[in-house]
């Protein structure tokens, strides 16, 4: 039978594992202080040193699950925000967080009542479609708010903690007059313990959730024999405990299978349901759970007062140092409630209990390479989250403040200490990344001497930094960084759809019109919760894929007389191909961009820097890409100079794609199918200005190879129907393939084409299976 | 009622022992399929209904016993139970379907619609209400009222608020004072003439509605975490009772007291004015995790609570109810 349990009770439930204690104190009987749990660290991103060899294979298989990329004919979308688990949780490696790049909208619609009803995916808000390019914001939306991807590391051991542990903690009415009142989110009845606001309790339903909501893949539940072996088991207790009065781990464990009813997992993309099979979702969970919290540094004299000053500001009111879970004490610095955090962080959002003001306490294990901070990441700094922190922690925000620069260094400084410090990095490159050999993925295209490899690494550090809202980043953006976008398949390559540009337009009986805020559109917004500008009027959105930058350098030797030469715009010689280069008003000819729009190197990095990050630049004689001020308060201009230069050095540097061959007879004989189908009309070598080839397989030249009504952006001397002769260099790294991922496979990219290469198209389709494998190959070699 | 008569007589002329409140089963109901409802309309019979998706049973302990009720009808899942008689019994069900029980035979009646319906009740044998609707997307939310004579769809005011596919259920004090909840915190008003929305404080669904009269009006719901929302004449009030699960049953006979159940086996006593709650004890049974989906207090003064394993029947394939029974002490 199960006793009764009542509300007015709760509380002393909530306290009763006081009184053993205090029966044993009086009693005299010593008892040994809970230990520190053993072999719970690891660097960020290894497994816990206690899994067996059998979770370490299924840690691997889980692995490769968050980074596996999901392509729409394997269930991606219909809506997405991103294709891999990993994309969100890579910083400062795979379980981690993300920069400003990855933060998603939740959307709803609030009611003079005060409730809200989620509306989009589950209450997030994508921001692409399969159909649409741009998923539209709900009808009826009137509340969004960001939310920064939260790191994985240790979140095995909190699922260990019992309920009562961290119920211990809770003090929702203030009795002890301390102003922090933590109480805790329940969830079917168990303490919930994940997410901003402790909204879940299960790590399957906390993965199970967004892989619907994010990347639009389905799920089943684990099946409970699958369940019952998982790291942190579910164990199924055939008698249910002795219920809520408990609040008994088997109990916890026995929901931790499942997601909240009423939560869509299902979707009509067309691809058969769950398409995460339960193998793969067992992995996936398995390697969440099995995700080891770093080890937290040997105390310093600097790092210790560090220390004291965080308890003497009663930080640790909410960040409990340590918490007694099953292998021990460990030490997240969280007591995983939810408490008030004042009017400036509240974001109106209720998630089961927890208000639209109250937040879980994030835990501090590992926080050093996982900012930016607080729920929607508008701290980039340890310092800035804890200035902005207000309601409960107030007093202790305000302890802070009130002390001297070098006793703020300390706090901080013993916060990096809580372990992954060595594992920091400004973007995702790994402390101390080694640049590859010349020529090869990510290396520099030829020999550099002393002073142009400190450039080049300095190039790339700037490349791959995160860029902090208090430097400009925005207002709107695509990426906070040049490798937000661009990182296939080293730093300076192509991006999945993920992180794909949009364009809109309006085209009205074949005449383009550019809407007043411009073709591009941001995907984020760095001030405050609300979906970049879009014009609602507009009937053409274009996702544009992130081509690769490496051997644009390359490409920027080539001379102008070079790209004309092949231009035919009326196809005098008869072969249907009509190519003509982007001139652009001042004379220049482009080369850069699916437009081919962008005239060099320099340029180049002018327009992504305003145009994708919103950062506005200094003038510089004969340039006119980028912009000089934006509508942010920080201070224009946003970079200097030496920063542009630094950015135009390192990708003008890298080398071009590598050829890879595997195959030599089965690429030379694609070449040669590749060649009599015409494909290299277009997809040709051009010489640079020593009259070498540059095997970019590419005129540069703007050609129509849409099918019949397609409806596209203009770009000045670009048709809404034409597009730059991509390079095919590093094909077999850049997919999707077409401006806009439209085809998965490199077979999918050939069929896709029409227009002015109808006839090799039909050519290719006319060829057997062999040539066709051949024709592949050789373009997968490039 | 009659053969209970002598027992509630004793009951009032003597202190007697004390109320055993204690949840006990009622009968082994785990292979009868889901049980949703559980309604006796003069305390002397008891009903309960449910069944699979593809076959709906009627049960009742009108022999002593619990046992099936041969209704001779092939029907879906059957939701909700409720009537004015023996002879005048009403039973909702999915894709549209509902049952009429004279007290000889039974009969499906048109209700034009197909689909889900997951609620019943009415003022009297001429006014009654249903109330449906899938919750999926493609699914409308659906408003059914019967007249004597036949079911006419009632058109819905437009709601406020969004993505409404669902109403579950509907009580009312009389004929001109009738509450509809539904999705996504959704609750109407009935006036007799006129179907308000009102806006209650929560967005959670909205699972169940009962009363002792107009100014004592309590619904229950959320899926998660149990959600109550109380009328008391005035004004809504509502409170999250975490950590009690989700509620899917409410009943009252006291005007002060409402009786809850849902998920996890929940069976929750609540005082009206300030929701303090006691959860009732339980036997539980083996077999994994069930929920309560309805309660029902008849004039014997038996508490009835039924419901099924409505979580995991999905993944197991298996169908199984749980019904409990206790007396009252309101």
């Amino acid at each position: 039978m199960k006793a009764s349990l009542t509300n007015e009770s709760s509380t002393t439930e909530r306290t009763r594992w006081l009184a053993p204690l205090l029966l044993l104190l009086v009693a005299g009987c010593p008892t040994d202080p809970p230990k520190p749990a053993e072999n719970v660290y690891a660097p960020m991103g290894e497994p816990l040193p206690t899994a067996t060899v059998e979770q370490l294979a299924t840690f691997e298989r889980g692995q490769a699950v968050a980074n596996r990329r999901f392509a729409p004919t394997e269930g991606l979308g219909p809506t997405f925000n991103v294709t891999a688990c990993g994309a969100c949780h890579e910083k400062p490696v795979l379980g981690g967080s993300a920069g400003h790049y990855r933060d998603f909208l939740l959307v709803g619609q609030t009611f003079e009542d005060g409730s809200r009803v989620e509306l989009g995916v589950n209450g997030v808000m994508d921001q692409f479609s399969l159909e649409t390019g741009r998923e539209r914001t709900p009808e009826g939306a009137n509340h969004f708010a960001t939310r920064n991807p939260i790191p994985f590391f240790g979140v095995g051991l909190i699922a260990e903690l019992s309920d009562e542990v961290i119920l211990a903690n809770a003090d929702p009415d203030d009795a002890d007059g301390d102003g922090i009142s933590g109480r805790a989110n329940f969830e079917r009845g168990f303490v919930a313990r994940f997410g901003r606001k402790s909204q879940t309790l299960s790590i399957e339903g906390f993965l199970r959730g967004p892989l619907f909501n994010h990347l639009g893949i389905t799920t089943d539940p684990l099946p409970a024999e699958l369940a019952a072996q998982l790291p942190v088991p579910v164990e199924i207790d055939e008698t249910l405990g002795t219920g809520r009065d408990a609040l008994t781990v088997g109990r916890r464990s026995d929901a931790q299978a499942t997601i909240p009813p009423g939560v869509r997992t299902t979707d009509d993309d067309g691809v058969p349901d769950p398409e995460l099979s339960v193998e793969d979702l067992f992995d996936l969970v398995s390697w969440a759970m099995l995700l080891a919290p770093p080890e937290p540094e040997e105390l310093t004299p600097q790092t210790e007062a560090g220390r004291e000053l965080f308890r003497s500001a009663n930080c640790s009111g909410c960040h409990v140092e340590s918490l007694e879970g099953p292998r021990g004490l460990i030490f997240p610095y969280s007591d995983f409630l939810v408490h008030d955090m004042g009017p400036d962080l509240a974001d109106g959002i209720f998630m089961l209990d927890a208000s639209g003001d109250e937040f879980r306490t994030q835990p501090l294990w590992g926080v050093a390479p996982v900012g930016p901070y607080l729920h929607d990441g508008r701290a980039d700094t340890l310092e800035e989250a804890i200035l902005l922190h207000g309601g409960e922690a107030q007093a202790s925000r305000d302890a802070f403040a009130a002390l001297g620069p070098e006793d703020r260094g300390r706090v901080v400084a013993f916060l990096e200490s809580l372990g992954g410090r060595d594992q920091h990095s400004a973007g995702l490159l790994p402390p101390g990344a080694v640049v590859p050999e010349p020529g090869a993925y990510g290396g520099p295209l030829r020999a550099l001497d002393a002073t142009e490899a400190d450039a080049y690494v300095a190039g790339r550090a700037v490349f791959d930094r995160d860029f902090p809202i208090h430097e400009g980043l925005g207002p709107s953006f695509n990426g906070d960084s040049c490798r937000a976008c661009h990182f296939d398949p080293v730093i300076g390559g192509a991006g999945p759809a993920d992180v794909d540009v949009t364009r809109h337009g309006n085209d009205v009986d074949g005449v383009f019109s550019l809407p007043l805020i411009g073709t591009t559109m941001g995907h984020r917004h760095a001030n405050g919760s609300v979906r970049p500008v879009f014009d609602d009027e507009c009937n053409v959105v274009e996702r544009r894929q992130t081509p690769t930058t490496l051997g644009l350098g390359v490409i920027d030797t080539i001379p102008d007389a070079a790209i004309l030469a092949n231009e035919d715009p009326d196809d005098l010689d008869g072969d249907g191909i009509r190519g003509h280069a982007h001139a652009m008003g001042d004379g220049r000819i482009g080369r850069f961009g699916w437009k081919g729009n962008v005239p060099s190197v320099l340029e180049f990095v002018r327009d992504a820097l305003s145009n994708e990050m919103g950062v506005t630049l200094p003038a510089q004689a004969g340039q006119t890409f980028g912009v000089g001020a934006d509508m942010d308060d920080i201070a224009d201009p946003e970079v200097d100079v030496d920063t542009i230069e630094a950015l135009t050095f390192f990708i003008a540097m890298q080398a071009p794609p590598p050829r890879t061959r595997t195959d030599m007879a089965m690429e030379t004989a694609g070449e040669t199918h590749f060649e009599a189908l015409g494909c290299a009309t277009c997809h040709r070598a051009l010489e640079d200005a020593e009259g070498m080839p540059v095997a970019l397989y590419s005129d540069l030249l703007l050609h129509d190879v849409q099918a019949e009504g397609f409806l596209g952006i203009e770009d000045d001397g670009a048709g809404t129907r034409e597009f730059r002769t991509p390079p095919l260099w590093g094909l077999a790294t850049s997919a999707p393939y077409m401006h806009d991922g439209r085809a998965e496979t490199v077979e999918g990219a050939i069929a896709a084409h029409a227009g002015e290469a109808a006839a090799s198209v039909a050519a290719y389709e006319a060829l057997d299976a062999t040539a066709r494998a051949e024709l592949v190959a050789f373009l997968r070699s490039l | 009622m009659k053969r209970f008569l002598p027992l509630l007589l004793l009951a009032l002329a003597c202190p007697g022992p004390a109320t055993d409140t204690t949840w006990d089963p009622a009968f082994d109901a785990t292979s009868v399929g889901w049980l949703l409802s559980t309604f006796s309309p003069d305390g002397d019979v008891r009903y309960a209904v449910g069944g699979t998706p593809d076959a709906g049973v009627v049960y009742s302990d009108v022999t002593g016993d619990w046992a099936p009720v041969d209704t001779g009808l092939a029907t879906p899942l059957l939701n909700w139970v409720f009537g004015f008689g023996p002879d005048d019994l009403w039973v909702v069900g999915n894709a549209g379907t509902i049952v009429h029980h004279d007290g000889a035979s039974w009969a499906t009646v048109d209700s034009g619609t197909t689909e889900d319906l997951w609620g019943i009740w009415g003022s009297g044998p001429t006014d009654l209400w249903a109330v449906g609707g899938s919750g999926f997307d493609d699914a409308i939310a659906t408003l059914l009222h019967y007249d004597g004579a036949a079911w006419t769809s009632m058109e819905l005011p437009e709601l406020a608020r969004p993505n409404v596919h669902a109403l579950f259920k509907v009580w009312g004090s009389g004929p001109d004072d009738v509450f509809i909840v539904g999705q996504r915190g959704t609750l109407l008003r009935w006036n007799g003439s006129t179907l308000t929305e009102e806006l209650v404080g929560t967005s959670e669904d909205l699972i169940s509605v009962w009363g002792t009269g107009p100014d004592r009006v309590a619904v229950v719901g959320g899926r998660s975490n149990g959600i109550v929302v109380t009328w008391n004449g005035t004004e809504w009030h509502r409170e999250s009772v975490s950590p009690l699960p989700g509620l899917n049953g409410v009943w009252m006979g006291d005007p002060d007291v409402i009786h809850a159940v849902g998920v996890d086996f929940v069976t929750a006593t609540l005082d009206f004015e300030t929701l303090a709650w006691t959860e009732d004890d339980i036997t539980l049974p083996s077999g994994g995790r069930k929920a309560f989906h309805a309660v029902f207090g008849d004039a014997a003064g038996r508490l009835t609570t039924v419901g099924g394993n409505f979580a995991s029947a999905g993944t197991t394939g298996t169908y199984e109810g749980i019904a409990y029974e206790r007396e009252l002490d309101d």
